[in-house]
């Protein structure tokens, strides 16, 4: 029982922190610019297809892809937000609202187009180290595990790094707590913003590479995957990187210890229910603070 | 202010109705048709998805009975032609393609459906539309229904029936096997024949240590190995189709978890599967519905065929793309014997008499299940899928015990 | 000069209305009545959905659920009683839909914005997951309705006439709430619901009503095409992205008026089934997705209706203008 429990809990750790490298631009978008972004998710599906054909064709390693993945989503983000995010938050009563519902649009064309290139066979990244282990006591640590944690400790930790200690991260938080200060101090919102979004969808992608490494994906999979991200931002904390990590860490142990004990289907209904309850009571979040909802 | 409404209201009315209209106007007319136009025969499979491996082997027998036929004079004299469309697994397009071949392609004969749950779905419109539906079967549950039209070859609950026949009656095996690990898909092929390993594994006094479900697709197999893992079970059963079947074979070796028996349900039979997993996928035991080295009429045929157009190396065609020859095949004996195209003397000739096929002699009942019961479990032996402990079935050979090691 | 107009239009209309109920007597092909059924079948969950969507401004994603319930429920009936009870089954499933709906909308319905849409999308989801694992009425593998024993045209021809009836008895209920004074109050919960509040109105009673009459028309139509279909399982009942095209179509038409969602359910059936099996699938669903943002960015708040009407009005007054110039 101590082996089950530990191997699920170290795969539970593992898949939280690939999904909370995702969690962590969304939630970041979510509190410095009210967005939702509900394609997020959708966009980490993409990085993943990029990583597979990278390694398909130009026999790229998942991590060297991460040259293409990262500017080209940054660049991805920057269109978003001009093209979608801006003339909604000039027109939209309620951007958060609105939000939601223009990025599902998004998110479904997203996943057709891919759906249409890609097919719906679902993939798998075979490198040579997939099948590498290490034996620590009598657990399996696979390769990849260690690779996903790297590659979370560097993104969330290079996010946050740049959102208390440069000038623009600075900025994107000086907009979101106080937008007419920061306009004073001279920081320019819209130049914010669009690097804000980039890096919010550049981060997307660090996840889909991340997610990629430990499972199968799918193009119908952004939903799933988005769901997920949407709990564990939720849980966290609206805005904050921390919280989505630890969330994700958190929900992903819940997930995997829960189905030893009873089926997967049902701790994901429970995890939804605490979802709710905490909308209703916290909303918020763990690490969120109530001012950065309205 | 009413009257405004009222016209805006008229203009909607008229466009809903300008719209039907119009579609009714683009309907294709009723012609007369010359002794030489084709007969078209409709399907859609899941050619791109999760069952994509198994149902593009279906589609190529498909394809070479369609080419066959139609050298061989055509059926009652007509030339053949196959629509086929892609519904990649989605019950929406399962039903809503079907219903597009019958009513705008305006097919003469449809072939059933893939997987079990694609049959599931496409049973009831064929049985409205009164067309013969030919198919693998897979789960009786439609069955129970009365659909008078649907013909079934096979039920997931047959699936491992023959390997486990072999461990019970082999001493030195049966002994030796303790425990057994079960995953399988959350789906009727997977639950059905997890129904017959629970029975089974009860017979022999086996435990069942590890009994988990997922949904497909699976993303990763991690969680439920480490179950599988600690429990060091001696069989594991693997209920599932090719991704997820390789996910967790992958997920088995990485956590070195060595069963002595390794069932793989649907996939394992497919060249793709060896291909992919290389030496890895040595022993593996895998499901059929048809026996390769039988001698039935016309099968000498198509494994020549496979040979010459897919793979000159390969023995024996894989077992799904006989099965893809198979189904089109029984429609033909059903219309050569009524003599006839129509779908009512098609199917009361094939619940009538016993017919010849490439996988042996049929006779269907009136529920459109076959009396008899063909399954095989054959086993990877040095790269290829073949036929082992079923002396009654073409050459008897010992199979491979215990599984080799990863 | 108004009064013949007045009731030109109204002929025409009358005339209109006529025509669609007696398409299937004129013995068009079948794909014609199949997709009149779908487009009438939408119209009434889009209309219903408006009910809590439009009229007071919850967006919801959890029409899935309450179809789903529909059409399980209804199902439960007529195979243990047969088609001799299908309308007390039809209706159990509206009983049990709006009674889910005050369950579960009472803590829900508390959420506001942005959040509801979501938490709305996790109950269907939270359904399909409960029923694939489940058991009950078979699982993952579901269950038929048993085959009514008719050709397939009359069978067509039937659920044609059928849909087309619950669109109207909908429409109506959703006309008739509308006028009253719960739709006035589930107007001002849209406009601004802690104003509501403190003009005393009982918020969260008029959102539960609101939902729960919702959730019975949803599942009503749910209970028919379970008739229609008569192969139900837990993936096709409980389907997130039949929510999501309920809400867009209901976001076409947004706003006060019952009619509004007609449209919207019209120009996206059509869409959706023409593509769909003329081209392909996902060319109609990236068109769909587009549209869905296309309407967030340019559709005015009041609705397609007004919106419609507003531009009819334009329109005459620019005619109008051109006469004048040319006469003076």
């Amino acid at each position: 029982m101590g082996y089950i429990l530990t191997q699920s809990a170290i795969g539970g750790v593992v898949m939280g922190v690939a999904y909370g490298i995702m969690a962590g631009g969304y939630t970041m978008v979510w509190g410095a610019m009210r967005v939702i972004n509900f394609a997020h998710a959708a966009f980490g599906v993409l990085a993943a297809y990029a990583v597979f054909y990278l390694l398909k064709v130009c026999g790229l390693d998942p991590l060297l892809s991460l040259v293409v993945v990262i500017p080209g989503l940054f660049a991805l983000g920057v269109i978003m937000q001009e093209l979608l995010i801006r003339p909604l938050a000039n027109r939209a009563r309620d951007i958060t609202s609105a939000s939601v519902v223009a990025t599902l649009g998004v998110s479904i064309l997203i996943e057709n187009a891919m759906l249409y290139s890609f097919s719906p066979t679902p993939r798998f990244i075979a490198t040579s180290y997939s099948l590498k282990s290490f034996s620590v006591l009598s657990l399996t640590i696979p390769a990849t595990y260690l690779i996903v944690l790297g590659l979370g400790i560097i993104s969330m930790g290079g996010l946050s790094f740049f959102l208390s200690r440069t000038r623009i991260g600075r900025g994107i938080r000086a907009v979101w707590q106080d937008e007419d200060g920061a306009l004073l101090s001279g920081i320019n919102p819209s130049l914010v913003n669009r690097i804000g979004y980039g890096i919010a969808l550049a981060t997307a992608g660090i996840g889909g590479v991340a997610m990629c490494l430990i499972q199968s994906f799918v193009a119908s999979a952004q939903l799933s995957w988005m769901l997920l991200v949407w709990v564990i931002a939720t849980f966290g904390g609206i805005g904050s990187v921390k919280g989505a990590v630890l969330g994700g860490i958190a929900i992903g142990v819940i997930l995997n210890v829960g189905s030893v004990f009873i089926p997967r289907a049902y701790v994901t209904v429970i995890v939804y229910a605490i979802i709710i309850a905490l909308l209703l009571i916290r909303p918020q979040g763990l690490f969120g603070n109530k001012a950065s909802l309205r | 202010m009413k009257k405004k409404r009222q016209i805006a209201l008229a203009v909607l009315s008229a466009t809903v109705l300008v719209t039907m209209l119009i579609s009714a106007g683009c309907a294709p007319k009723e012609e007369i048709v010359p002794a030489e136009e084709p007969l078209l025969v409709g399907r859609t499979l899941p050619l791109t998805g999760p069952y994509g491996e198994t149902a593009d082997l279906l589609n190529k027998g498909a394809k070479y009975w369609v080419e066959r036929v139609n050298r061989e004079g055509g059926l009652l004299g007509r030339p053949v032609k196959m629509i086929l469309y892609d519904d990649a697994g989605s019950p929406d397009k399962q039903v809503s393609l079907l219903e597009k071949l019958i009513t705008i392609d305006k097919v003469d004969f449809i072939l059933g459906g893939y997987p079990t749950m694609g049959i599931q779905n496409q049973s009831p419109l064929a049985e409205k539309y009164g067309m013969v539906n030919i198919s693998l079967g897979g789960s009786p549950t439609s069955f129970k229904e009365g659909f008078k039209y649907c013909f079934g070859l096979y039920q997931n609950a047959w699936g491992p029936v023959p390997m486990f026949d072999w461990i019970e009656s082999t001493p030195e095996v049966r002994k030796d096997l303790k425990t057994m690990a079960i995953l399988t898909m959350n789906n009727s092929i997977g639950l059905e024949a997890r129904e017959t390993c629970r029975e089974w594994a009860e017979k022999m006094g086996i435990q069942v240590v590890v009994d988990d479900r997922y949904d497909l697709p699976l993303e990763s197999a991690d969680a439920m190995m480490a179950k599988v893992k600690a429990s060091e079970a001696d069989i594991f059963m693997s209920l599932s189709f090719f991704d997820d079947g390789v996910l967790q074979i992958r997920a088995a070796q990485l956590f070195d978890y060595q069963p002595k028996i390794f069932f793989q349900f649907i996939g394992a039979s497919t060249p793709a599967f060896v291909e992919e997993l290389g030496l890895v996928a040595e022993g593996t035991f895998s499901h059929a519905m048809a026996c390769s080295d039988c001698s039935f009429p016309r099968l000498g045929e198509i494994h020549a065929y496979w040979k010459e157009h897919y793979d000159a190396d390969a023995e024996y065609a894989p077992v799904y793309f006989m099965l893809g020859y198979l189904y089109p095949q029984i429609l033909q004996i059903g219309i050569e014997g009524a003599g006839s195209y129509d779908q009512d003397a098609i199917r009361d000739y094939l619940k009538s008499h016993t017919i010849t096929t490439v996988i042996g002699d049929i006779t269907f009942r009136t529920d459109g299940w076959p009396n008899e019961v063909i399954a095989f479990n054959p086993q990877i032996i040095n790269g290829n899928c073949v036929n082992v402990a079923q002396p009654e079935y073409g050459t008897p050979r010992e199979p491979l015990y215990p599984h080799p090691e990863w | 000069m108004s009064n013949i107009k007045s009731r030109l239009s109204k002929g025409a209309l009358g005339v209109a209305v006529a025509l669609i109920v007696c398409v299937p007597f004129f013995h068009p092909p079948i794909y014609v009545l199949t997709l009149g059924i779908a487009a009438f079948m939408y119209i009434g969950l889009a209309i219903s959905w408006n009910i809590i969507g439009g009229y007071a401004g919850y967006i919801s994603l959890a029409t899935g659920a309450f179809f789903g319930i529909g059409a399980y429920s209804t199902g439960y009936i007529v195979t243990h009683y047969g088609y001799a009870m299908v309308f007390p089954g039809i209706i159990l499933g509206g009983v049990i839909a709006g009674f889910i709906a005050v369950l579960i909308g009472y803590p829900v319905l508390k959420i506001k914005g942005p959040y509801f849409i979501l938490a709305s999308g996790l109950i269907v989801m939270g359904f399909r997951l409960i029923f694939m694992n489940t058991g009950f009425m078979g699982g993952p593998m579901g269950f038929f309705y048993p085959m009514i024993p008719v050709d397939i045209f009359t069978n067509r021809f039937i659920f044609y006439e059928v849909m087309l009836m619950l669109a109207a008895v909908i429409g109506f209920i959703a006309y008739r709430v509308q006028n009253s004074k719960m739709g006035i109050g589930l107007f001002c919960i849209r406009e601004d619901e802690d104003v509501a509040e403190t003009i005393r109105i009982n918020t969260t009673r008029l959102k539960i009503e609101g939902f729960a009459i919702s959730a019975c028309l949803i599942a009503v139509v749910g209970g028919a095409w379970g008739c229609y279909h008569t192969h139900v399982t837990p993936m096709e009942g409980f389907d997130l992205w039949l929510s999501i095209m309920v809400l867009a179509m209901g976001l076409l038409g947004l706003g006060r008026d019952w009619r509004g969602p007609i449209i919207g359910a019209i120009v996206i059936v059509m869409l959706d089934q023409i593509l769909s099996l003329f081209l392909f699938a996902e060319l109609a669903r990236m068109i769909f997705g587009l549209l869905m943002v296309l309407i967030i960015l340019f559709l005015p708040q009041e609705g397609i209706i007004v919106y419609l009407i507003k531009a009819w009005e334009r329109l005459k007054l620019l005619f109008l203008e051109k006469k004048k110039l040319e006469h003076s």
